[in-house]
């Protein structure tokens, strides 16, 4: 009777669903390895123009949070959809590739740079005016896991700076009374410590992340989270000084602290991406902040305490 | 490579949208709300053209027709927008329940409306194929409206 157009609207429902669960233009579910196919080199000459302004010559940051850990995957997907005071589209198309191609590799110098802090382990020393080095010496893992540590912790750095940035514009959105920034904003904390998978708390229908997508402490780990397997690889290293075992543990504990704190900053985003109005998330935005500025602290003595390690003398 | 020149349109579309309002979702949500206006004048043009309504609707026969081909002409243009961001960008979510159903909501609207295109096209089928047909895709829209555009407003305030 009617099935000419029943059949019609099978086939266009199919059609649009299809599409939908395709969703081609998603720019986080474009499968781009621009590492792979970007030019660094060209790159470097448009970022200098079209970056550097915010971000720093050499990524380090400036108006816009420190990019040198960010991966070619996450800057593209940021270069697309912009975010905060950064405009979407600054480049596009090749360029776009060339430019991630670039800041993906940001990090590889810096964190050599860093890494090479620590005095090379070839050189036969005894540690400054530490405890007696043990007779066997450090073992390479212990020596490969401080320079690993340099490298995580620089890394996270930026996602530690885009955390604080980020609490600052949920106390922003606060006292503008702004319901839909505190929840939007309260979400960007949330998943800029967990990292992937991403969760759209504040339900507006797109699970966003200024973050790289690593995290600081989610299901996979995290900046923060990874560097207590390598404290705690030194702390068990009989070849390792006894200062510096102490050293590794009391930065496993740090560690251990910090993502405690984390893990509090993120219910607390939880219950801040649900109120109704901006005003009831005021007390859970205080202890949102608090968390934030534990996390900084303890960040900032892990890394600092990298470079008094005599492990590697 | 081929995917690049498609993270392009997505930013470009937010970057249109942006002209005008706060954000894309903004820009979505006005739109949506224009087109359910007009599928009032839809609903209430038709129940005219059959006859029904005639002390609410002013309109002559002619005048009620014309409004109901005109008014479901721009509701459709005010569609586009929407089914953009949302199919191409957004795609398929199941997130909670709202968006569960406005998402299957979303894929059946375009499929009905062809359905009463080609049923007002093709004069052979029973008489109520037509006010079903019709009526269910202003159903439909109305409930993608509930699912969306009610709900932000409801959320977040009305602005721009
Ligand atoms: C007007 C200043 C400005 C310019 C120009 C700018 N950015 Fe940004 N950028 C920012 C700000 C502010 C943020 C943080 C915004 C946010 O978190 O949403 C940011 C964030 C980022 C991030 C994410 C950082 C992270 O750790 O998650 C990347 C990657 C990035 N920018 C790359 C670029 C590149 C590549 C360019 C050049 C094409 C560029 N930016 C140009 C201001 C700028």
């Amino acid at each position: 009777m009617i099935g000419r157009p029943l059949a019609l609207m099978l086939l266009v429902v199919l059609v649009v669903g299809g599409l939908a669960a395709w969703h081609p233009f998603s720019p986080s579910a474009a499968p781009v390895t621009a590492g792979a196919s970007g030019d660094a080199a060209r790159g470097a000459t448009l970022f200098a123009a079209s970056c550097a302004a915010c971000h720093g010559a050499d990524g380090g940051g400036g108006v816009g949070p420190d990019i040198a850990g960010v991966s070619a995957e996450a800057a593209l997907a940021k270069i697309a959809a912009g975010g905060g005071a950064m405009p979407a589209g600054l480049v596009t198309g090749p360029e776009a590739l060339d430019v991630a191609a670039f800041v993906d590799a940001l990090d590889a110098a810096p964190v050599a740079a860093t890494t090479a802090e620590p005095p090379p382990a070839t050189t036969a020393e005894p540690p400054p005016a530490t405890t007696v080095p043990a007779p066997t010496g450090p073992s390479e893992v212990s020596v490969k896991a401080l320079a690993d540590l340099g490298g995580l912790l620089r890394r996270g750095q930026s996602q530690v700076d885009v955390l604080v940035e980020h609490t600052g514009f949920l106390e922003l959105a606060l006292r503008e009374d702004n319901v839909f920034n505190v929840r939007f904003h309260a979400e960007h904390l949330s998943n800029i410590v967990h990292g992937e998978p991403v969760r759209d708390l504040d339900t507006n229908g797109e699970a966003s992340n200024p973050g790289d997508g690593v995290g600081l402490a989610g299901s996979e780990g995290g900046y923060v989270a990874d560097a207590e397997p390598l404290f705690a690889e030194i702390a068990a290293d009989p070849g390792v000084s006894t200062a510096d075992r102490e050293r590794a543990d009391r930065s496993a504990a740090t560690v251990r602290f910090a993502v405690d704190r984390l893990a509090t900053l993120v219910e607390r985003a939880e219950r801040i991406a649900a109120v109704a109005a901006a005003a009831d998330a005021a007390d859970q935005i205080r202890l949102a902040g608090e968390a934030v500025a534990d996390v900084v602290t303890a960040y900032e003595g892990m890394r600092a305490s990298l470079r008094t390690y005599g492990l590697a003398a | 490579m081929a995917h690049v020149p498609l993270l392009d349109i997505a930013s470009a579309y937010a970057d249109l949208m942006t002209v005008v309002f706060s954000a894309p979702i903004v820009a979505k949500v006005w739109f949506a709300t224009a087109a359910v206006a007009l599928a009032v004048v839809q609903v209430s043009t038709a129940a005219r053209m059959w006859g029904r309504l005639r002390g609410v609707v002013p309109l002559s026969d002619a005048g009620a027709k014309r409004a109901h081909r005109w008014s479901g002409r721009i509701a459709l243009l005010l569609t586009l927008p929407v089914v953009f961001h949302c199919v191409a960008i957004l795609g398929f979510q199941t997130t909670d329940a709202r968006v569960a159903v406005h998402s299957v909501a979303g894929s059946f609207f375009y499929g009905a409306f062809a359905a009463k295109i080609l049923i007002i096209r093709e004069h052979r089928y029973p008489a109520w194929a037509l006010p079903v047909f019709g009526g269910a895709v202003a159903a439909l829209l109305a409930l993608l409206w509930i699912t969306s555009g009610l709900w932000y407003f409801g959320e977040f305030g009305i602005g721009l």
